[in-house]
């Protein structure tokens, strides 16, 4: 059986109605891709990117979240992942008051997973923690997972007009952050 | 930067986060951390209230409540305005 995360947006009735097991495997081919989403999404803190593609997962395979075939299946998982953890942000935040404690703010700086990147990607991350959100969610989405700027604008919930302004300004400004570091 | 220097910086980013990429598994929690804090929440709540409300004495009723300050009222003669007076028995005149 060919597993391919390419399902194009012409999808059939039968990729709406896969099987759980169909389902499982296809997350599975598309693990490590949503896991580098989920920590673009979560400020590349680890713990919180595994909780909240634990959660996806759990919807997804629980049919809480479900494909309908609009689009593809990476970019509707996608955009299930970003949800969740724009969600999961703000549950940690509310807890946090409730609990009568100030959220602090995770400190994601992780020396030895820094380590473990080169020294581009160091660079690159930090760059990227200095640009607007939806300005690094566009360019992760284009230059990480080799999305168009229309399957960005899918998975983001905006036009693909918008999308094209945040990834020309949002390259820009990358640009010109590694450029003077 | 170019973007292929872009691309290029991108894709290191990316193998190195595939690497520490978790293994793929579905873990069932038993409940989830938010749901367990609102049942704890309300448990707490509940213990609260069922407490207050054992301890609240029951108000006596209005008809067998005497007030303490009552002693005040009575007043020296009290019984001549609350009792009728004895009329002795007069003798028979013969």
């Amino acid at each position: 059986m060919t597993l391919s995360y390419e399902i194009a947006a012409e999808a059939t009735d039968d990729v709406s109605r896969m099987d759980r097991a169909e389902l499982e495997a296809e997350l599975e081919w598309l693990h490590a891709a949503s896991f580098g989403w989920a920590l673009g999404c979560c400020g590349r803190n680890r713990d919180d990117a595994e909780e909240v593609l634990q959660t996806v997962y759990l919807k997804v395979l629980d049919g809480k979240a479900k494909f309908d075939g609009r689009s593809s299946l990476k970019t509707w998982l996608f955009s299930v992942i970003r949800r969740t953890a724009l969600a999961h942000r703000r549950t940690r935040w509310i807890r946090g008051l409730a609990l009568l404690r100030m959220p602090v703010p995770v400190d994601d700086h992780d020396a030895e997973r820094d380590q473990a990147r080169s020294e581009e990607a160091s660079r690159l991350v930090a760059a990227l923690r200095k640009l607007a959100r939806r300005q690094r969610e566009v360019l992760e989405l284009v230059f990480y997972h080799d999305m168009t700027i229309e399957e960005a604008g899918v998975t983001l919930r905006i036009s693909v007009g918008s999308a094209r302004v945040h990834y020309t300004r949002g390259k820009k400004r990358l640009e010109a952050l590694l450029t003077n570091e | 930067m170019n973007d292929s220097q872009l691309r290029n910086a991108f894709q290191q980013l990316r193998d190195a986060e595939a690497a520490s990429a978790p293994r793929f598994g579905v873990a069932r929690r038993a409940r989830p951390a938010v749901r367990r804090f609102v049942f704890v929440a309300a448990a707490i709540v509940l213990a609260v209230v069922l407490s207050v409300r054992r301890e609240r004495p029951v108000a006596p009723s209005i008809v067998t409540w005497k007030p303490a300050t009552d002693v005040l009222l009575r007043t020296p003669g009290d019984e001549l305005l609350t009792t009728l007076p004895r009329i002795p028995d007069v003798p028979e005149r013969k």
